[in-house]
C-alpha cells in the first residue's frame, strides 16, 4: 500500500478521510502542522493532504516547511479547504500546492482520483 | 421537527460508512462543539478576533461536514466578521448564532440517542 498523509485539525474531517482512504492506502494522520513537520520527514508519505486553515500555522506555511525537507521536496501536496471560493484552485496552485479539494470531502471518487493521478505523476 | 441536516449529505456519509460513520461524526460534533462555542464567545467578548475566527471556522467546517447548512452559513458570517475586525457586528450577531447552534446540538443529541425520526 502506498503511504498517504493527512494534516487536519478537525477530528471529524480526519474521520471522513480515514473512511474513504484507509482500505486503499497506508494512512498517516497529523492533527497539526507542527505534528506534520515533526513526523512526516520520518514517515515519508508519498502524498500529503494538507488543510489550509490549521491553528498556529496555516497550511501555506506548513507546505513551505515540509518542502524544506529534501526527502519531501517533491512529494505532491493537495490543499484541503472549506473556503471553497472561485479562483481557489489557481490560488493554491500558485502557492505551490499540486491540487485542491474543497471540504467537506464526501466524494470518494474525486478524492481517490486526485490522489491516484498525482501518485502516477510522481512515479 | 424538521431536520436541520441536508438529506443528501447524510446519505453520502451513510454511503461511505453506514450508520456507524454518521453516529461517529455526530458524536465528535457533540463532544467538540461546546468547546468551540465557548472559545467563540470568549474571542468575541475579549476582542480576540483571531480566536473567534478560528472557533467559527471549526464550527463551520464540522457543521458543513454533517450537512447542517444553515448553521454552517451562519458560522461563515461570523468568521467573515472576525476576519474583517467587525467586533460590534460580532457581538450583535452572536446570540442568534448561539441559538441556532444550541438547537442543532439539541437535535443531534436526540439523533445520537436514536430518536431522530
Amino acid at each position: 500500500m502506498r503511504r498517504v498523509a493527512v494534516v487536519e485539525d478537525n477530528p471529524d474531517n480526519r474521520l471522513l478521510v480515514r473512511a474513504i482512504l484507509e482500505e486503499k492506502y497506508n494512512l498517516c494522520e497529523y492533527a497539526s502542522g507542527r505534528e506534520a513537520i515533526a513526523k512526516a520527514p520520518r514517515d515519508l508519505p508519498e502524498l500529503i493532504l494538507l488543510d489550509i486553515s490549521l491553528p498556529e500555522m496555516d497550511g501555506t506555511e506548513v507546505l513551505e516547511r515540509l518542502r524544506a525537507f529534501r526527502a519531501l521536496e517533491k512529494v505532491p501536496v493537495v490543499a484541503l479547504t472549506a473556503h471553497a471560493m472561485v479562483g481557489d484552485r489557481e490560488r493554491f496552485l500558485a502557492a505551490g500546492f499540486d491540487d485542491y479539494i474543497p471540504k467537506p470531502i464526501l466524494d470518494p471518487t474525486h478524492l481517490v482520483g486526485v490522489i491516484e493521478s498525482l501518485l502516477a505523476g510522481a512515479g | 421537527m424538521k431536520t436541520p441536516l441536508d438529506p443528501e449529505t447524510v446519505e453520502r456519509i451513510r454511503a461511505l460508512g453506514g450508520d456507524e460513520l454518521f453516529s461517529e461524526l455526530v458524536g465528535l460534533f457533540l463532544v467538540h462543539t461546546p468547546e468551540r462555542l465557548k472559545s467563540l464567545r470568549a474571542g468575541v467578548f475579549e476582542n480576540d478576533l483571531s480566536r473567534a475566527e478560528k472557533a467559527a471556522h471549526s464550527f463551520r467546517s464540522s457543521s458543513a461536514t454533517l450537512g447542517a447548512r444553515s448553521a454552517a452559513e451562519k458560522a461563515a458570517v461570523l468568521e467573515l466578521m472576525a476576519q474583517r475586525g467587525e467586533s460590534e457586528a460580532l457581538r450583535k450577531n452572536l446570540p442568534a448564532f448561539e441559538a441556532t447552534a444550541a438547537s442543532l446540538l439539541e437535535f443531534l443529541g436526540r439523533s445520537f440517542s436514536g430518536s431522530t425520526e
